[in-house]
This record gives C-alpha cells, sequence and structure tokens, in this order.
C-alpha cells in the first residue's frame, strides 16, 4: 500500500440520492471505534470487491449500490491514517482512521 | 365513501386506451392503481419515461371504500385523481418515506433505523419551516437513527443532523478552501422552534449569495 493505492468503500442504498453518495457514507459507525472500513486497491479489483461486499457467505452478505474509490494520499492529506486491518478470509481489509478528530472534524473529514 | 390520501411513489404500469394506471409507493401499500384524469394524462407520460429515469410522483386522490386492501397482492384502488405532481429528485418527503423501509442493521450489519414518529414529525416541521425558495438537501439517514441534510454550495458545505428524538440539530457550516468551519455543537438548533429554520434558511442564502 502506498500514497497512490486506491481503497474502495461500499456505497449502502440509503446513501445515494439522485446519483450522488453523501457523506454519511465516508463515516465510520459506533462499532467501528473511529475506523471505517474499506478494501485495499492492491489486493482486489472495485468489481470483486463489491461481489465479496454483496454475495452470500462466504461474502459479508451487505447491501451495496457500487463501490468509491478514496486515495491514500487523499486520506494523509485529511490527517487521517490508512492501515491494512486484515481479517480471517478477507485479507483485502483496511482502515481509515478517523479516531484522533473531534465529532464535526469527522463529519468534515467525511465529506 | 372513499379516504383521501396522498401517496409518493413510481408510475409503474400506464394504459393509456383505458386511461388507468398502476403506481409503486416509496412505503405503504404494495400498490396503487386508479383512472387517470385526462387533464392529467401528460404529467403522467412525463413521470413514466421508460424503465429508467423514472421520475417519483405524488398522488392525491381517493380510494375505493375505506381504502384497505382486499387482498396483499391487489393493488389499493382509487377511485378519482384530485391531484398528480412530479416530485423533484431530492423531494425531501420522499426521502423520508424511503427511511420508513429500513430495517435494523441496515448498514454493515448495525444501524439503527430513524423511528417513524420521528419521521412523522420532521416531516411536518421541514413542511412547515423550510421555504420553497433555497435549495432542497441530499438526505440521508445517520447510523443511530438520525437524519442527516447537506448542501453543497459553491465552496462550502453546510450539514445538519438531526436527532428525531431531542428534536434538536447540529449545525455545520464549513469552507473547504479556507477551512474555516463552524458550528453549534453547545447551541443545538431547536426544530420546533420556527425561528431556528429560518435563521437555517437565511444562512444557506447568505451562503449562496457568497458563492456567487
Amino acid at each position: 500500500m502506498n500514497s497512490d493505492t486506491l481503497l474502495y468503500r461500499m456505497v449502502s442504498p440509503s446513501f445515494l440520492k439522485d446519483g450522488i453518495a453523501t457523506s454519511p457514507a465516508f463515516r465510520p459507525a459506533r462499532k467501528d471505534n473511529g475506523r471505517l472500513s474499506v478494501y485495499d486497491g492492491d489486493q482486489i479489483s472495485p468489481q470483486d470487491a463489491y461481489e465479496h461486499y454483496t454475495n452470500p457467505p462466504p461474502g459479508l452478505g451487505q447491501k451495496a449500490v457500487g463501490a468509491l474509490a478514496i486515495a491514500v494520499a487523499e486520506c494523509e492529506s485529511l490527517n487521517l491514517t490508512v492501515s491494512p486491518a486484515p481479517l480471517p478470509g478477507f485479507p483485502e481489509h483496511a482502515t481509515i482512521n478517523f479516531a484522533a478528530l473531534s465529532g464535526n472534524r469527522v463529519r468534515i473529514a467525511a465529506r | 365513501m372513499g379516504k383521501k390520501i396522498a401517496i409518493r411513489g413510481e408510475i409503474t404500469e400506464l394504459d393509456q386506451a383505458r386511461l388507468t394506471f398502476k403506481m409503486q409507493p416509496i412505503y405503504g401499500p404494495n400498490k396503487v392503481s386508479g383512472p387517470i384524469p385526462e387533464q392529467y394524462c401528460d404529467v403522467f407520460l412525463k413521470a413514466f419515461n421508460g424503465d429508467k429515469n423514472r421520475a417519483r410522483v405524488l398522488i392525491e386522490g381517493v380510494t375505493e371504500g375505506e381504502g384497505k386492501q382486499a387482498f396483499q397482492d391487489r393493488p389499493l384502488a382509487l377511485k378519482s385523481v384530485e391531484r398528480v405532481t412530479i416530485l423533484h429528485p431530492l423531494d425531501f418527503h420522499a426521502c423520508l418515506d424511503e427511511f420508513r423501509n429500513m430495517r435494523d442493521g441496515w448498514l454493515d450489519g448495525d444501524g439503527t433505523v430513524p423511528p417513524h414518529s420521528g419521521l412523522d414529525w420532521l416531516s411536518d416541521a421541514f413542511r412547515r419551516g423550510y421555504p420553497d425558495d433555497i435549495p432542497l438537501p441530499y438526505t440521508s439517514p445517520t447510523f443511530d437513527g438520525g437524519v442527516q441534510c447537506e448542501w453543497t454550495i459553491g465552496q462550502f458545505c453546510l450539514q445538519i443532523e438531526i436527532d428525531l428524538d431531542a428534536r434538536k440539530a447540529e449545525w455545520l457550516w464549513y469552507d473547504k478552501k479556507s477551512n474555516i468551519f463552524e458550528d453549534y455543537e453547545d447551541k443545538l438548533l431547536n426544530l420546533d422552534d420556527p425561528g431556528a429554520w429560518a435563521w437555517m434558511a437565511n444562512r444557506i442564502r447568505e451562503t449562496l449569495e457568497r458563492a456567487g
């Protein structure tokens, strides 16, 4: 993973409005402890990532309307650190760490 | 006797010979059917624009009988349509209707659904407080059962995050170019107060002027 690496974030149908992904799609949920789950684009294509996310087990069986890419460099420019976070059967898992930001800074960074 | 209803959704079938339609509501009965008044033929045709880019409509009409579906697989029948309106793609009330279909765990197995009572309140408050002369927001659910509205106006981002139980909102205004932001975390907007809606509308108008 380097600054040019693309990270793929799956977009829930609830976050797509008039063809635009809204910013909550890029905010970590409570259970994520400030870490937003993404796919490491050096290890998986956006199509394969989408299929892994939406297909039933061994996929994750979640709903998504597509994948959006963000470069590691863009995260770094927002003072967000990106780390590989491989999980069993999911080696491409990575996280963007929002934990150092205060409440509204999280909203701004997600935007 | 019929019952007056207003329902939002997509026209899924149109019979120009019989002047009838079927509609898929965003939330509510699984189908609605009814007659097309001649003066609204063009509106129905415009809304029923192929399989893609189908516009959502608001249909106001009167049901046959008491407005109950005889069977789950039968459409709710309207005996008359009083008005049909093509909705803006960001129509606020249509967005709230979408959220009524959500189930707990909607986001990666987590995610609380916004309470229906809160959505009813917000729909009414928005109708009363949000003026027509400013752009509609992009509206999304938040993972803890709230609603977020956001506006992008040139270099400026504006957001409110609404707590449906408290009926209050956190305001955020952000200038992407200068990295300056203002917020009111300590001074939440009370959305039961018309003054809060007026204040917000004025901030949006001021931002529109600044953005040119």
